[in-house]
């Protein structure tokens, strides 16, 4: 599902090069589950970025749901990024002046996306936030938060869940029953690359990746 | 979920901004429609003064007229040809003239290009005694009615001709002598019948008696003679007495001019001078207000564009803000599969919604701004002109440009924004 092949990426910037990805290659199967874990600038946010078709990469491939992101333009990447992908991340990235219902919906902005009333109905009522369509994010908690972001994801029904950080300002409560969300995609046919701290992680993941300096440690 | 909804709930989070944006659109609106507002109103109030102007002087040049035919009627022609042999000194003793001249000068004169006289009335003068009445003594008068004038068209006639036959007597002579209209009579062996008998007039007329031109040639055996031609002068002319005399004798050298009835011009010419004053006071109000007119669209010509300038560069910094306050949104909603355009479409959508808003209000307010200003200038604004100051094409004009002023002024932000890396900003926040 996912495949990454001999990825770099320099950042370049004021005569300085950081390299942040160097020569990684990695492959998430279908219903798989892998966490990546390593120190704070090893490298891990770039990956997810640029596994999400986020962030061009200096050299290497990339592919997901077997396509090259890279290799559409810039207006088929992004809606290949709709369809395909789904993002959670630390931050939540919510949008303030939307409801939760609106939040989630917002997925579909990208394009049509049929059913999507009841698909987000459904999902809040899976995430239980159902009693909280009506609210705006800054009246929810932050876990209620994070399962907002995380059903906005699961709305167009993507292949992959890219996840970063995902628990990092979660309660253990919380953060479990984020990556249990996840597991259970995975568990769904779905592919999820999380990049985490959480040791927690390690039980709910099929795999563990651990990078440092931008490449895989093991 | 669509960008309008997206668009709509931000205006609603983030009121102050979208209130900021509508107030600079309006200010620019007001100011233009505010001006415009002002100039109508003085243009319309000019375009009343000159009508009013218009209607006045006719009016008044209506009543001179009339005035004129009134007493021109009542007090006879003011413009006198005599024969250049005739004695003035009898002539004023008499009350009529008693040399001959040809008809011939009629035509002379009717064919002539003078302008100043009109309603030319050849007329024959005999004091006679009237055999079959006592030789009562009369004067008789010969008229063949007033001779068309080449240089204009023929004006009503102040007299009607005397018919062949018939006979027009004076008050003082009627009465005196029993005579009425319709009564048949007998004048110097001549069979006639009284059409008319006239009011008193208080002069040589009441003691006279007219009948047609020919038949009075033929009485008193002067085929072809007249004594005196009767005008009257042109209202053009303003009783210029001098140019009349001097066009007539160039005209009719063999005849001598005299002017009757000064009085009549007097009045006539208190009638021009209250035309001309009135005239004067309004024409000078429109000069007031064109002035005014003028001075506001200088005020304007550099008050609209620099409100229209100072309104673009507010919006264009309140989008730059909105750009920079919704960075996280943009790089969440990249992510999420938005494509630039549409990034970009967001915040032109919501620059569309701020400059019609400031346009309808702006308007509005430009509008009830420009009626008090009139007020103020004292072009006070009614019910009726209130409906003609409404300028619907100007509306529609400042509902269409306004909001495309406020997208070009939110275009480079918008733009911005929609080209921002959402992995720099996901990365970053």
């Amino acid at each position: 599902m996912i495949e990454v092949k001999n990825l770099c990426k320099t950042y370049t910037g004021r005569g300085n090069k950081v390299v942040a990805l160097d020569n990684v290659s990695l492959a998430v199967r279908a219903g798989e589950f892998v966490a990546v874990q390593g120190p704070s600038g090893c490298g891990k946010t770039t990956l997810l970025l640029a596994v999400g078709a986020l962030l061009m990469p200096t050299s290497g491939s990339v592919s997901v749901d077997g396509k090259d992101p890279y290799g559409l333009s810039a207006e088929n990447r992004a809606r290949f990024r709709g369809t395909t992908i789904g993002f959670v991340f630390q931050q939540f990235h919510l949008v303030p002046y939307l409801s939760v219902e609106e939040n989630i919906l917002a997925a579909s902005l990208a394009g049509p996306v049929n059913g999507a009333r009841e698909r987000a109905n459904a999902l809040m009522a899976h995430f239980q936030l159902s009693g909280r369509a009506r609210h705006v994010p800054a009246e929810l908690s932050v876990g209620e938060r994070q399962r907002v972001a995380l059903a906005r994801a699961l709305l167009n029904q993507p292949k992959v869940v890219l996840a970063d950080e995902p628990t990092g300002n979660l309660d253990g409560e919380n953060a479990e029953i984020v990556l249990k969300h996840l597991a259970e995609f995975a568990q769904q046919g779905g592919s999820v690359l999380l990049v985490t701290h959480d040791a927690r992680a390690a039980r709910y993941a099929s795999r563990r990746i651990v990078m440092d300096s931008g490449r895989m440690a093991d | 979920m669509n960008v309008w909804r997206l668009v709509w709930r931000e205006i609603g989070y983030r009121k102050g901004d979208f209130l900021l944006g509508v107030a600079a659109v309006l200010v620019a609106v007001g100011c233009l429609v505010g001006v415009m507002t002002l100039l109508r109103a003085h243009g319309g109030r000019v375009a009343e003064l000159n009508a009013q102007k218009q209607q006045e002087t006719a009016q008044l040049m209506a009543l001179a007229q009339d005035d004129y035919r009134k007493m021109m009627k009542t007090m006879g022609y003011n413009v006198v040809i005599l024969s250049s042999d005739e004695d003035l000194s009898e002539f004023w003793t008499d009350g009529f003239a008693k040399k001959l001249m040809s008809e011939e000068l009629v035509s002379r004169l009717c064919k002539s290009e003078i302008a100043t006289i009109q309603h030319v009335l050849p007329q024959l003068y005999e004091k006679i005694a009237w055999p079959e009445r006592d030789n009562c003594s009369v004067i008789l008068i010969g008229a063949r009615g007033e001779v068309p004038h080449k240089h204009s068209n023929m004006k009503e006639p102040m007299l009607d001709p005397v018919e062949p036959g018939k006979l027009r007597v004076g008050y003082a002579l009627a009465r005196k002598l029993g005579i009425k209209a319709g009564d048949n009579v007998t004048l110097l062996g001549a069979p006639f019948t009284v059409s008319e008998v006239h009011e008193e007039r208080g002069n040589t007329d009441d003691v006279s008696v007219w009948m047609h031109m020919a038949q009075a040639q033929e009485l008193l055996k002067k085929p072809g003679q007249i004594n005196a031609i009767l005008a009257l002068s042109c209202l053009c002319a303003k009783g210029d007495l001098e140019l009349i005399t001097k066009q007539l004798s160039a005209i009719l050298p063999e005849t001598q001019v005299i002017h009757r009835i000064p009085e009549a011009l007097i009045r006539l010419d208190a009638r021009f001078r209250m035309a001309t004053l009135s005239q004067e006071t309004i024409a000078k109000e429109t000069e007031y207000h064109s002035r005014l007119g003028t001075e506001r669209e200088a005020f304007a010509s550099w008050l609209v564009p620099l409100a229209i300038v100072a309104a673009t560069v507010w919006i264009g910094l309140l989008a730059w803000g909105n750009v920079r306050e919704r960075r996280g949104e943009i790089g969440i909603l990249r992510a999420l599969g938005l494509r630039s355009r549409q990034i970009l479409g967001v915040f032109l959508a919501k620059a569309l919604l701020v400059g019609f808003a400031g346009a309808f209000v702006g308007y509005a307010g430009g509008l009830i701004a420009g009626m008090a200003w009139s007020a103020a200038e004292g072009v006070p604004v009614t019910a009726a002109s209130a409906a003609g100051l409404f300028d619907w094409r100007l509306l529609m004009s400042v509902l269409v440009l306004a909001p495309l002023l406020a997208c070009v002024a939110s275009w480079l932000p918008a733009l911005i924004a929609a080209q921002q890396d959402p992995a720099v900003i996901l990365r970053e926040e």
